[in-house]
């Protein structure tokens, strides 16, 4: 189900580990309305609950979205995948990965788990129609290796969903 | 018996061939062996019926009825004995038949009387049976002529008396046994203690004498260096010599002959029991007055000295009057005892010692290790207190200890002294702790493992654990050698750091030949050195592991060793924030040394408020020689006399240091103006930094002109700013005092006791009972005279009396920290629903690591959770807690 | 009398004996030294660095010492950073870096 690079990554560096603490701190006074952190004891990886925003297409599902740290965090950005199932949405292939920029591209170090979630959320709440994205069989077969999402080149469909 | 039967079988098989003439002479006989018998024994020595008891005697041999004549005339003896020895012989002991049960204490008996009595009683005892003994021999020899002329094997005959002999033996000690009053082993038990005592204090005595003899008598060396003894032992010709004496002395023959009688008596082993308890009751007197309550200097070795000398030299002489010292005691010889081997079983002088005074000195010696041992368990609590002093009776306690095994005593013992003298309200934290700390470098040497040590500390820890000063106390006695005990005693000026460091040092450099004096030197060593060798000596070791044992066992009452350094970090801001210099010295020593013991990264933010002490001094330094006295003001400040010159400034990292309490103050305005050039100085040279002066901290000296003297004080910046405001107005309301100074009144009233205390200002109620006027007292100018600086300035410090504290205490600093958690833990709440302390405990470490990291015990977190269910925020049900619906 | 009465220690002293104050004047100048305390603090609008998340104040997490040895360091749209953190991202994007918290490029404010 998850890829292959989640298990042979590296421990978290000391930058990291201090962000995440951190940040998790900060999750637990003020979490991001709409999601829930599924307590682990495992700061690399972390499993969150989303609740599709309440008028929206996605109003009463619920998700979960996995988050794994790379060791040079926040210097790289984690990669953030549905578990299965994932939600139908033009951005989202069906083995979970999600298309959407600041995940590759255009992360930025100032950027939080918490602020990966509003992004995702709102790309969830901006969809008009629930749908695969429509090269999803030709990218899964592509990823059946287990290939992670941040290696893909991505090219970004559009900035409005 | 079988022998009486058979014989009276014989008797009737004769009586059937007996005619009338046989049997007239065999009555006859009988009646004048009776008779004379009889007389005999009631003749008290006269023995003109001898030839005629002989006769009497053959002739009922004659007839086969020797038995009958035996068992007649033994009969009779014991008869007389019992009538005539044993009661004689009991009644000279009547008149202490009541003391054995009186308080010996209240009426003492005399000794010399006892031992005049008892031997008396028993010479004549012994007379009466060595008159018996001879009627018994002439009986023997009546019985030994008829054999001798019926010519019988001569043989048997010498046999027949041993076994008349010992049968009267019998009889003789048995009535005695049987006729034993209660009370005689204790008049042997006084016979033999009035006879030791007399024999100690002969030998303390020869002793002396020896040893001023030997002082001078140099023709003694020659003598002494012959004989094959340790070298070394300056008793060894003592003992000798005393040897020599004892053989002699009357009184040990004295002794031995009583000995002598009741063994021949059949009180052998009562009589062994009598002086055995006698020696006993002496030793443990010795011991007792050897010992006494002087820890200072050891005594095992005096009382081993004083069992050779006295006792073990008494046994020796006796047994050797005896003529058994080689051989007593022969039965038990196989059960040799294992300690027997003991190396200190040394008999100078005696050549090889029999096993009987083996046995005797290993009784000895255990007796006196288990009545030391006894004596020193009893007054532990006093040896502890005066420990290092003490130290030669903690090692005698171990030695004994070592022999009787008996450590469970101590640790029982020593802990209900604990209980009863040391863990009450009375006694402050610190004597407390200075005994724990006693406690632990005293029973280390007893118990190197620590085993006992463990049980002992137990009850203290557990005491000092609900006392709310243990860790500030700990932190001080750690830190703080000058003032860590306020009582003064045993400060040495040393912290128990440095003397655990110390003590690490001493081991050390115990090992190296040179003393690394610098740093080349220290580089040649270091090239030098070597692995230890694998038969290192294992003492080293151990030693190093009982230094990490003191502070670990200190730390272990606080808990946690993150508690202790958070303590000390409040109170090295506390430190820090009144100096009035940049020297922090000694504070880097103690930062050293505590990085030593626990980690660099604990101490990290301590060594970040250190380090900006140093950066402070720098910046000051650069600050005030770089800064351009802005024009305008300048003149206007050196008008009123105040320059920079006078304003030091320490910078600190705020972030690093425990929470500082600021409270608002408006400092007199050309000070306020100073602050602010130096505030700009410093964004010049730090651009883009600036400061933020925290006003109401930090020390002010001033001085106050009198009419002939004038005064210095040393103050907080609050202090100065009241009596500043003085200058223009020589009285103020406390209501408009405080709000120029920018305080609340009741700060205010509070500080504003120092100068009233110390006569500069008065107090009086205004018109407002809730507002004082405070007044400049006689602040009348006098210009007319002029005062005299009579020279004598006065630094008066400002004491921490009012307990104003420039740094939050670690319980205000424990709430304010713990609310950080506090979104935390109703978040997690809010995510888990009802969770159990130990649960949020867990979680708080594991996710809050980091700035401020989570280092709250579990009865921190407890105490702070149960706040907030006070405050109605939380509920805690079934042990549960939950965020409190609104 | 008043000398007489100077010859107490002056700690005897109660407010009932009066001190002549040669002036009413407590002038400065009889301040002889006043040390003072205060934080050092950068002269940023935040708080914290926005890539470790830790307080300016204090410092970098691969810092031991604030201030001096961890320096803040400001962008040209005026960002600031501990210069430490912002190298990490600055080394670490090429060929350009953008700041990371407005996304214009990064240059370092001259």
């Amino acid at each position: 189900m998850t890829s292959s690079s989640a298990a042979s990554r590296k421990a978290l560096s000391k930058i990291a580990c201090n962000r995440l603490q951190k940040e998790l701190v900060e999750w637990q006074v003020s979490p991001p309305a709409g999601f829930k952190h599924k307590p682990t004891d495992n700061l690399q990886r972390w499993v969150i609950e989303v609740n599709g925003a309440p008028g929206t297409l996605y109003a009463n599902e619920t998700y979960q979205l996995q988050v794994d740290f790379p060791e040079h965090y926040p210097m790289e950005a984690p990669q953030v995948i549905f578990l299965h199932p994932a939600p139908l949405h033009p951005h989202i292939y069906s083995n979970g990965h999600i298309c959407l920029d600041i995940l590759y591209d255009s992360w930025s170090p100032a950027m939080t788990v918490s602020s990966i979630c509003i992004s995702i959320l709102s790309m969830l709440s901006s969809s008009t129609v629930k749908q695969r994205p429509e090269d999803n069989d030709r990218y899964v077969k592509n990823c059946r290796n287990g290939r992670s999402p941040k290696e893909t080149r991505w090219w970004f469909h559009d900035d409005k969903v | 018996m079988t022998m009486d039967a058979t014989s009276s079988v014989c008797n009737l098989a004769i009586l059937e061939s007996l005619d009338e003439n046989l049997i007239g002479e065999i009555l006859e006989s009988w009646n004048g062996f009776c008779f004379t018998t009889e007389s005999l024994l009631k003749g008290n020595g006269d023995l003109s019926f001898g030839s005629e008891f002989e006769s009497h005697a053959q002739t009922l041999c004659k007839h086969g009825l020797e038995s009958l004549v035996q068992e007649h005339f033994l009969r009779s003896l014991e008869n007389t004995f019992e009538k005539n020895g044993a009661s004689k012989f009991w009644r000279h002991f009547d008149p202490y038949s009541n003391v054995a049960v009186l308080d010996i204490d209240k009426d003492p008996i005399d000794e010399v009387e006892v031992q005049h009595v008892l031997c008396k009683a028993l010479e004549e005892l012994s007379l009466e049976k060595e008159y018996q003994e001879k009627y018994l021999l002439m009986l023997v020899h009546a019985l030994q002529s008829f054999k001798d002329k019926e010519s019988e094997g001569r043989q048997s005959s010498e046999a027949e008396r041993v076994r008349l002999f010992s049968k009267y033996q019998l009889i003789m000690a048995s009535v005695l046994m049987a006729t034993l009053p209660r009370h005689f082993p204790d008049v042997l038990h006084w016979y033999f203690k009035g006879k030791l005592e007399e024999l100690s204090s002969i030998m303390s005595r020869v002793c002396e004498d020896d040893n001023e003899s030997q002082d001078k008598d140099d023709m003694d060396l020659d003598e002494r260096s012959k004989l094959p003894c340790r070298t070394g032992d300056m008793d060894i010709d003592g003992c000798h010599h005393q040897r020599r004496f004892l053989e002699n002395h009357k009184l040990v023959k004295n002794i031995g002959m009583v000995v002598r009688d009741l063994r021949s008596l059949g009180f052998t082993s009562m009589a062994e029991d009598a002086y055995a308890s006698a020696i006993f009751m002496l030793l443990k007197a010795k011991v007792h007055d050897l010992a006494g309550d002087d820890f200072r200097s050891s005594v095992l070795e005096s009382i081993k000295g004083w069992i050779q000398a006295v006792p073990l030299q008494f046994l020796y002489a006796l047994l050797a009057y005896l003529g058994d010292s080689v051989n007593y005691d022969s039965p038990l010889s196989g059960l040799r005892s294992p300690l027997a081997s003991y190396p200190s079983s040394c008999y100078p002088g005696m050549g090889v010692p029999s096993e009987g005074l083996v046995r005797w000195q290993l009784r000895l010696e255990y007796f006196a290790y288990e009545t030391l041992q006894d004596l020193r368990i009893a007054k532990l609590f006093e040896i502890v207190v005066d420990y290092p002093d003490s130290s030669p009776a903690i090692e005698d306690l171990k030695q004994c200890l070592e022999y009787t095994g008996q450590h469970s005593k101590l640790v029982d013992s020593f802990i209900s002294a604990l209980r009863y003298r040391l863990l009450t309200a009375g006694a402050s934290t610190y004597d407390i702790l200075h005994q724990y700390i006693s406690t632990i470098k005293a029973l280390r040497t007893i118990d190197p493992a620590g085993i006992f040590l463990e049980a002992v500390g137990e009850p203290i820890r557990e005491y000092l654990k609900g006392r709310k000063d243990t860790i500030k106390c700990i932190v001080t006695m750690l830190t703080d050698g000058t003032s860590g005990d306020p009582n003064g005693a045993g400060s040495t000026g040393d912290s128990l750091l440095e003397e655990l460091n110390r003590e690490e040092e001493n081991q050390e450099n115990t090992d190296d030949d040179d003393i690394n004096t610098d740093d080349k030197q220290a580089w040649i060593n270091a090239q030098r050195w070597e692995p230890d060798p694998a038969e290192a000596d294992p003492l080293k070791g151990s030693r190093h592991r009982r230094k990490v044992d003191i502070l670990g066992m200190i730390v272990g009452i606080i808990g946690s060793k993150d508690q202790l350094v958070n303590e000390y970090r409040v109170m090295l801001a506390e430190k820090l924030l009144n100096k009035s210099d940049y020297d922090i010295d000694s504070e880097i020593r103690t930062l050293e040394l505590l990085k030593i013991h626990f980690g660099e990264s604990s101490m990290q933010r301590c060594e970040i408020m250190l380090n900006d002490l140093i950066d402070s001094k720098r910046t000051n330094t650069n600050i005030k020689a770089t800064i351009n006295q802005p024009s305008q003001s300048g003149a206007e400040l050196r008008d009123q006399g105040v320059s920079l010159d006078i304003l030091n400034a320490t910078i600190i990292s705020s972030n690093f240091w425990p929470p500082i309490q600021d409270e608002a103050l408006n400092i007199p305005g050309p000070m306020e103006q100073l602050l602010s050039d130096y505030g700009k100085r410093f964004t010049e040279i730090k651009t883009p930094r600036k400061l933020l002066w925290k006003k109401s901290l930090g020390t002010v000296k001033l001085e106050l002109q009198f009419e002939d003297r004038a005064l210095q004080f040393t103050v907080t910046p609050i202090h100065a700013s009241i009596i500043m405001q003085f200058q223009d107005q020589p009285s103020w309301t406390s209501k408009n005092l405080a709000a120029a100074i920018g305080i609340p009144v009741d700060v205010l009233n509070r500080r504003i006791i120092f100068w009233i205390s110390k006569g500069i200002l008065a107090d009086s109620l205004g018109v407002d009972t809730n507002d004082h006027t405070y007044t400049m007292v006689d602040a009348m100018v006098d210009a007319g005279k002029t005062g005299v600086n009579s020279g004598s300035c006065e630094e008066l410090l400002v004491g921490d009396e009012d307990g104003e504290r420039s740094v939050a205490s670690v319980e205000d600093q424990l709430r304010k920290e713990m609310t950080v958690y506090e979104k935390f833990i109703t978040g997690m709440l809010t995510n888990f629903g009802s969770t159990a302390l130990d649960r949020i405990h867990n979680t708080l470490k594991m996710f809050c690591v980091a700035d401020p990291p989570y280092d709250k015990s579990l009865q921190q977190l407890q105490s702070f959770l149960s706040g907030l269910v006070a405050e109605e925020k939380l509920e805690l049900r079934d042990g549960m807690y939950i965020l409190k619906k609104s | 009398m008043i000398y007489y009465l100077f010859d107490i220690p002056f700690s005897l002293l109660g407010n009932q004996f009066s001190l002549n104050l040669l002036s009413c004047q407590l002038l400065l100048d009889q301040l002889t030294e006043w040390h003072a305390v205060a934080s050092w603090t950068w002269d940023a609008q935040d708080e914290t660095c926005g890539i470790c998340r830790m307080a300016f104040d204090g410092c970098c997490p691969d810092c031991k010492l604030p201030g001096d040895d961890c320096p803040l360091i400001w962008g040209a749209c005026n960002h600031a950073f501990h210069l430490h953190c912002i190298l990490k991202w600055v080394n670490s994007q090429t060929p350009q870096a953008h700041c990371p918290m407005c996304r214009r490029e990064w240059q370092f404010k001259g």
